[in-house]
């Protein structure tokens, strides 16, 4: 059952990466103030890494990359960095990537909010569709960690 | 092999009687004072726990043990249902021991029938409930809380169940896309004769969002365990396509915990009493309310507290939340609008309300449902935009507060998620909380800490702080805790008082550093 379910969870390998031009594909352009994630808003970012910070001190916490679009730098929030990290998802400066997520308020700020990030031919889900970041599970067997819901 | 069991028990039994310098204190805990004993634990206990394995999944427990009143547990069982070993394990125990300080603060130290340890720190409210915190380090362990409550074996019965209950179950879902959070609650109606004849139910999960009421279509069973029914009080549920096992508390309390699989959620089912209003007219006064979850930035807490008209208005809010270690505090002012409730008349009798208010400030939109056990109390559901969250929800009586009034020794309970670390974190404590107006609380905690390299517990570490009340005390009030654990030195908390034996905490730290969320109750002994 289980097993099952993990094939859902990681969505490695679903699409290949067959934009190579750096841009900004339908990203999310309503001006956002909406606290909501709503899978209708969504939007593709691509571009540039010019910086990841792993462990992030601007909320939302966690894992952030700015990526250069074409129409800018983007603050890209990626959730749990242990999630990328467990999935061998390693990003670094210059990479190339395609991100599916959208603006979201939170604070004062309206952060890009990343539900699947893509990095070559491997795509990683780490927000629901309601937009609630998966949660770092460690797999007995020392493989991929799955996606999870994030539980207080 | 025993024999090294008992004796790393009896260590730890004697690290509780120390009276400072657990976990590197530089402050450090008071002398246990109080009227507690062995003999305050006494009678048959179910118990139900709930949170992380090492492996980062769902875990929980809920089972049931007898104490003697001298130390000793004579016997003990528990579900468990660890989301990384899937198949739901009955667990059966040696007998074991106990210690209980003066204080209300012990240990229980348990094995089961394969050699596996559990143990357990609990506070003792009174002689009939109280807090348990696992500090089990080694494989076994796990970021686990919960509560225990003194049983009814004369209850062990299928007619026990017998009534409309109000629950609230909470945990992860693994039935949609993602894995992801999910909160249960809703009100079903037992006929003492294994039916589940009626209910309605509101689902929020972290794919699908929340369902609104939903009414049970088709009946559900119950029954008692044929094999521990009558020694432990273990019974089985199904209902709304859920499985469920549960140990009985008395006939006005069941422990749930899910079976099936199809997540890992628990809680307990509380028996509706008093006049449930049915109507927007029969629901007034002040209430509060905690709410733990996850938002769409992560971890998320919120205590708050309004007033209902009897006619359908909000007012006198006041709100704390920690969103992802982001605070926000709304007051009532111009900053709401839109501020509402609604009694379910659809579904009248079911003890379910709504309410939602808008604030300006942060532009965001709160959305709860309610389900009333008693006219004044119940479980809530956070339904807003982007969040799943649940708690509990109290009528707030006896204001204006006064730290005089509020005097005495408390139990305590916080739980949440370190955000640096992405770890798991659990508090105990006991302290006692005088009248100064500083420097008022005095005690001792016990944590532990979940995180990538495993388990590590704190123990017997002092804990010291302020409750400073503000104005009458019915809206937010501070509450700074310094501690010597070195899980963290300190905490600030926003406080609501629901009455003079409850209290309700969010940690409003703006460091980033943690969302913790938790209950203070007064001891009685």
């Amino acid at each position: 059952m289980r097993m099952r379910k993990m094939s859902l969870w990681i969505v490695a390998g679903m699409a290949l990466f067959c934009c190579t031009a750096v841009g900004q594909e339908r990203a999310s352009q309503t001006p956002v103030r909406s606290s909501e994630y709503d899978l209708k808003r969504e939007g593709t970012l691509v571009g540039t890494v010019v910086s990841y910070t792993e462990s992030s001190t601007t909320p939302p916490l966690g894992a952030h990359v700015a990526l250069q679009t074409t129409g800018g730098v983007v603050d890209v929030h990626l959730g749990d960095p242990r999630v990328l990290t467990a999935n061998h998802l390693n990003i670094q400066t210059g990479d190339t990537l395609r991100i599916i997520g959208e603006n979201v308020a939170f604070g004062s700020a309206s952060p890009f909010l990343a539900r699947i990030v893509q990095k070559g031919t491997q795509a990683l889900t780490v927000r629901s569709e309601r937009g609630i970041p998966v949660r770092y599970v460690v797999q007995k067997n020392g493989a991929e960690s799955k996606p999870r819901g994030g539980v207080l | 092999m025993k024999r090294l069991f008992w004796l790393a028990a009896l260590a730890v039994a004697a690290a509780l009687t120390a009276c400072g310098g657990g976990g590197g204190s530089s402050v450090p805990p008071p002398p246990p004072t109080g009227g507690f004993s062995l003999s305050s634990l006494k009678g048959q206990y179910a118990f139900s726990m709930s949170g992380l394995d090492p492996n980062g999944q769902y875990l929980a427990r809920t089972g049931s043990f007898v104490a003697d009143g001298s130390g000793n547990i004579s016997s003990a069982m528990e579900d468990v249902v660890d989301l990384s070993l899937g198949t739901p394990l009955e667990v059966t125990f040696v007998p074991g021991k106990y210690s209980v300080l003066a204080n209300g603060r012990g240990v229980i130290a348990l094995q089961d029938t394969s050699g596996n340890p559990l143990t357990l720190t609990m506070i003792l409210q009174s002689s009939s409930q109280g807090y348990l915190l696992q500090t089990d380090t080694g494989p076994t362990g796990t970021g686990s809380l919960g509560s225990f409550n003194l049983q009814t074996p004369t209850d062990f019965a299928a007619t026990a169940l017998n009534g409309n209950y109000v629950f609230d179950f909470s945990g992860e879902s693994l039935t949609g896309a993602t894995p992801t959070v999910v909160s249960t609650v809703g009100n079903i109606s037992a006929n003492g004769n294994g039916l589940i004849t009626a209910g309605v139910i509101d689902t929020n999960d972290g794919n699908s969002g929340p369902t609104g009421a939903v009414p049970l279509t088709l009946p559900g069973s119950y029954q008692l365990d044929p094999a521990n029914g009558t020694t432990f009080g273990r019974g089985t549920a199904q209902f709304a396509g859920h499985t469920y096992a549960f140990y009985i508390v008395d006939a006005t309390r069941f422990k749930f915990l899910e079976e099936d699989l199809l997540g890992g959620t628990s809680g307990d089912g509380v028996l509706q009493t008093g006049a449930i209003p049915t109507q927007n007219a029969g629901f007034t006064g002040s209430f509060a309310y905690l709410v733990g979850g996850s938002s769409i930035a992560g971890p998320d807490a919120a205590a708050a507290r309004f007033t209902a008209d009897g006619a359908g208005g909000v007012g006198t809010i006041s709100y704390d939340e920690s969103n992802d270690g982001t605070p926000l505090h709304i007051a009532q002012g111009s900053n709401i609008s839109g501020a509402t409730y609604a009694i379910d008349t659809t579904n009248a009798g079911s003890g379910r309300g709504t309410f939602t208010f808008t604030d300006s400030g942060s532009a965001r939109t709160f959305q709860y449902v309610f389900y009333l056990s008693s006219p004044t109390s119940g479980v809530i559901q956070d339904v807003s935009s982007g969040t799943v969250a649940d708690g509990s929800f109290f009528g707030q009586t006896g204001s204006p507060f006064t730290l005089a009034g509020l005097a005495g020794n408390y139990a305590f309970n916080w739980s949440g998620v370190n955000l640096s670390s992405f770890g798991v974190e659990n508090y105990v404590g006991q302290y006692a909380l005088a009248s100064t107006a500083s420097n008022n609380i005095s005690g001792v905690v016990d944590a532990t800490a979940l995180d990538i390299n495993g388990v590590a517990s704190y123990p017997n570490s002092g804990a010291q702080g302020t409750l400073t009340i503000a104005s009458d005390g019915s809206t937010n009030n501070t509450y700074q805790i310094t501690t010597g654990s070195s899980v963290s030195p300190a905490y600030n908390f926003q406080a609501y008082i629901v009455d003079a034996n409850t209290v309700l905490l969010v940690n409003t730290d703006s460091t980033h550093t943690r969302v913790l969320a938790g209950f203070v109750s007064r001891q009685s002994q």
